[in-house]
């Protein structure tokens, strides 16, 4: 069988680089510039013939931290900025041949990376695209393309902030938080990524899992790159994530901690043994199951398969930009699909405009969630408190001061809970009137010993409301008795009725995790 | 054989005290061509037959001159001009590159203007006074900005 031969072709380009600094043009040797979706701020370097023009030697605030941009392409196909920003640093050479000055610049990006002394507050619940667009604007960014930040699984919009039991429901950047660093971190929750664009413009868009085509470019070995590589790694996979988000106190006392894990975690071979790979992250702005769940997904959809990276080499592209959608194709490595390009390396060097891409595909898969909130029925009743016979009780008959009602903590827990529902506690008919008291409560026993208590609500006779009292942080994994207990008041001791008594548990129980197999 | 026209020379040709004449010495009747590189990258694509070329552009064009002068204070007013950008002026179209031409005492030059005098070097003194050397000229040449 004789090979395909392709009919070989000679492409024939003209680079062209254009560079002005602080509005000056000037004629350029070379650059290099660095932009990565991973890489929030851009960097790179440009080198000029000394001297500079004089405007730009005059003082040190004529060149540093001035505007520099470069434009690159080709006559054939198009001219364009591949860098915007500010000069940082230069560095000025000269010996017996020539004179040189190199400037170091970045993009615009550095303008949120300082730091404010104070903290900066958001009202919530508020959209996180929306946080990013007002700090983009108040640092004066000069272009953004912000798209809508929105839960993967529903595209509604990812909203922070709105839990009233931490700080108030705002959403707060503490001070000597970068803004950068802090929305960065956020973006990066949800699947998304903040980054310099070579165009000059700051990026906010979906960077996760498989992309959806159309691809922009494809590059293709024997096709129009150089040299291409692909590396697989399992140590980024992880297949097992526990997501934990803020601690908050409800508002009956209960201290809860926002939790999201998977229901079961799947057998993987890449993984065996054990068959998979846990791992963790918290973050204090998931203050809700929905934004826990929404990251986790992420997590399982972009660590869930080896960490597949690839590089190649082309001639130089203006129109590329990292969070493109590319199709990269090898048949000798075994490659032909869609890819994330995570990195550019954009370059002149003597007459040559190149560029080396790196890209990136998640493999994984979201999996169900596990409910957070488990309840445990410790029976529908009912309990008579107290030692009065009371007729329109559903147990008219007292049966003690106090009526232990025995249970089991669990041993993983974030918080436990006991919620029913109550008649007459705290409440005692005096002439006829209903009368409030403060002396009827749940008390917790642990191995013969009180371990702490909660004040039951006031519920007037005759009335049924539901309640829910948090127990105490002192309470250990194993059995415990609930002691709902009257209290002693000027007119006798206060009775009341229990039914439908429940213990709410969250983070309790572990996912199904698979069996390792062949070991 | 030598060319003799007394306009060829280097300097302003506008003002005869900053232009400074010398001597070609034509071998066969024939003036050196202008050099000039083609600043170009070419790779290869991996796994195919098939090329890529990215054309910087063109280097500077030199044109290397055997020269002669009648004594060593003329050649020493040629040698004041080393690393000096001005006009070189030559006998019209012995050289691949257009100039602009001007016809004096009946005799026609092509002048070259913005051309750098970058190297002086193979210096010979002859006992009866002339000196003789090869000077190396440089200037900015776009072939494809000509119009034919």
């Amino acid at each position: 069988m004789s090979a395909v031969v392709t009919m070989p072709a000679q492409t024939v380009l003209h680079p062209r680089l254009v560079v002005s600094v602080a509005g000056t043009p000037v004629s350029a040797f070379s650059f290099d510039a660095q932009h990565g979706v991973n890489q929030p701020v851009g960097t790179g370097s440009v080198t000029f013939p000394l001297p500079l023009p004089t405007s730009l030697m005059a003082s040190d605030e004529a060149l540093l931290n001035q505007r520099i941009e470069v434009q690159a392409g080709h006559d054939e196909t198009a001219i364009r900025t591949v860098f915007s920003g500010r000069i940082d640093a230069d560095r000025m050479e000269v010996d017996e041949r020539e004179g040189t000055v190199t400037l170091q610049m970045r993009g615009w990006a550095a303008l949120l990376e300082w730091e404010e002394e104070a903290d900066l507050e958001f009202a919530g619940p508020i959209r996180l695209d929306e946080i990013i667009r007002s700090l983009c604007r108040w640092r004066g960014v000069p272009m953004t393309r912000i798209d809508p930040i929105v839960d993967h699984r529903n595209g509604l919009p990812i909203m922070l902030g709105g839990q009233i039991a931490q700080d108030e429901g705002s959403v707060i950047i503490p001070r000597r938080t970068s803004p950068l660093t802090w929305m960065t971190r956020m973006c990066r929750l949800f699947g998304y990524r903040l980054f310099d664009a070579p165009s000059g413009e700051i990026r906010v868009q979906r960077v996760s899992g498989m992309p959806v085509g159309p691809a922009v470019a494809t590059y293709a070995d024997a096709g129009n790159t150089f040299g291409m590589s692909r590396s697989r790694d399992l140590a980024g996979m992880a297949t097992y994530w526990t997501v934990e988000g803020a601690t908050v106190t409800d508002l009956d006392g209960v201290r809860m901690t926002v939790m999201s894990r998977p229901a079961s975690v799947p057998y993987n071979p890449l993984l065996n043994p054990p068959g998979y790979r846990a791992d963790r992250l918290s973050d204090r702005e998931l203050v809700n199951h929905t934004l826990a769940d929404a990251a986790r997904e992420i997590a399982e959809i972009d660590h869930g398969a080896p960490t597949r990276s690839l590089r190649w080499e082309a001639v130089g592209d203006a129109w590329r930009s990292p969070g493109d959608v590319v199709r990269v194709r090898s048949h000798r490595i075994g490659e032909d699909g869609l890819s994330w390009l995570m990195s550019t390396r954009q370059r002149m060097e003597g007459p040559e405009y190149l560029v080396t891409c790196d890209a990136w595909r998640g493999g994984g898969t979201a999996l169900s969630e596990m409910s957070d909130l488990q309840t445990v029925p410790l029976g529908a009743g009912p309990w008579h408190v107290g030692d009065e016979y009371v007729a329109w009780y559903q147990r008219p008959t007292p049966q003690g001061l106090f009526v232990p009602i025995p249970f089991t903590v669990p041993e993983e827990h974030t918080s436990v809970a006991v919620s029913g529902f109550v008649q007459g506690a705290n409440s005692q008919i005096v002439n006829g009137t209903n009368t409030e008291l403060k002396v009827s409560k749940i008390e917790f026993w642990q191995a013969g010993e009180s371990v702490g208590s909660a004040d039951l609500p006031v519920v007037p006779e005759r009335t049924v409301q539901p309640f829910r009292v948090p127990l105490p942080n002192g309470i250990e994994a194993g059995n415990a008795e609930l002691r709902p207990t009257s209290g002693s008041a000027d007119f006798g001791n206060d009775d009341f009725e229990l039914t439908s008594l429940v213990i709410e548990l969250r983070g309790a129980g572990r996912p199904t995790l698979p069996v390792p197999r062949g070991w | 054989m030598t060319a003799y026209a007394p306009y060829q020379g280097f300097g302003d040709p506008n003002v005869p005290d900053r232009f400074c004449p010398f001597r070609v010495r034509a071998v066969n009747g024939t003036y050196p061509e202008w050099e000039q590189e083609m600043l170009q990258g070419t790779r290869q694509f991996a796994g195919a037959s098939s090329s890529v070329t990215q054309i910087g552009g063109f280097g500077p064009a030199r044109l290397t001159l055997p020269l002669w002068f009648d004594n060593h204070v003329a050649f020493a007013r040629f040698r004041a001009h080393y690393g000096t950008v001005a006009t070189l002026s030559l006998l019209a179209r012995l050289s691949n590159h257009e100039g602009i031409i001007r016809t004096i005492n009946g005799i026609e030059y092509e002048q070259y203007r913005d051309t750098l005098l970058v190297n002086i070097s193979n210096v010979i003194s002859s006992v009866d006074g002339t000196v003789e050397c090869h000077a190396t000229f440089q200037r900015a040449y776009d072939p494809r900005a000509v119009t034919p």
